[in-house]
């Protein structure tokens, strides 16, 4: 019987996987913790006033000083609803997904859904129509 | 012109087998891919040659060196990812990669070596030597 021309040290090096190293799939993976399970911590949108307001009625609830289950509760699904206010959230996640988007100034939400949402088209100054010998490109 | 030893294994993949290690060198620092596919090639041609050899323990030397190297070369195939060749994070692995294909292409190139599987004729097709390249031209090699 011939023996192996590989080297156990060689060998173990190989049977070590190196694919989760990809640059691309690291970088969904920090997308990814923009919108994990617990949306309603991570994709909320609270005011200032809102977020010191519940979280001194949580303080109270959980030092028992104020038994408020009821208004922790309604709080909490407050939150969950409030995802989708002003969409900053979501567009934090969408351009993390995407990438830069070209030129910085379109929305990154119509990147995104091309198709679902209509591009605007730009509408000519009238400097610009009167500038009728310029070729348009 | 070199002579071919007296137990040369010649047969019509000699060419192709000349041609497939001269490509391999030519390959040096490339994909791995590639030149694994390119060492999964010699050795096909080599277990191909082996059916011709008429004695029986040449025939189950090379025989018993192919099918260790066929195994080596499963073992690598496995463990490839074609991240390999393409991302620089990944240069631990990779260079351990290179360090089997070596190991496999020399244990083959010995082989080839031993049992004059491939003849200088061969080579000078697909590679012409400065001297041969000479002496076509006129000159005196």
């Amino acid at each position: 019987m011939q023996e192996s021309v590989i080297s156990e040290s060689i060998r173990g090096t190989l049977s070590q996987s190196v694919s989760d190293l990809d640059p691309r799939l690291k970088r969904l993976e920090k997308v990814d913790r923009l919108a994990d399970a617990n949306v309603a911590q991570t994709m909320t949108e609270l005011s200032p006033n809102e977020a010191i307001f519940f979280a001194a009625l949580r303080a109270m609830d959980e030092e028992q000083i104020v038994k408020i289950p009821g208004t922790i509760a309604f709080f909490e699904e407050l939150q969950k609803n409030r995802v989708s206010l002003d969409r900053k959230g979501r567009k934090e996640y969408l351009q993390g997904l995407i990438g830069s988007v070209p030129r910085g100034r379109e929305d990154i939400e119509s990147v995104g859904a091309g198709a679902s949402l209509p591009k605007e088209e730009d509408k000519p100054s009238i400097w610009r129509r009167l500038q009728f010998w310029r070729r348009d490109d | 012109m070199g002579q071919i030893p007296s137990d040369a294994v010649q047969s019509p993949t000699s060419y192709h087998l000349a041609y497939a290690i001269i490509y391999l060198t030519g390959q040096a620092g490339g994909t791995i891919r590639i030149r694994l596919n390119l060492i999964d090639e010699i050795l096909g041609d080599i277990e191909a040659k082996a059916e011709r050899i008429q004695n029986g323990e040449r025939k189950r030397e090379i025989e018993a060196i192919c099918g260790q190297l066929r195994a080596d070369l499963q073992f690598l195939w496995d463990n490839y990812e074609p991240i390999l060749d393409y991302n620089p994070y990944t240069s631990g692995k990779s260079a351990a990669f290179e360090g089997g294909i070596a190991a496999i292409r020399t244990r083959m190139m010995k082989m080839i070596e031993k049992y004059g599987l491939v003849s200088r004729e061969d080579f000078s097709v697909s590679m012409p030597s400065p001297a041969q390249a000479r002496m076509a031209a006129g000159g005196k090699g």
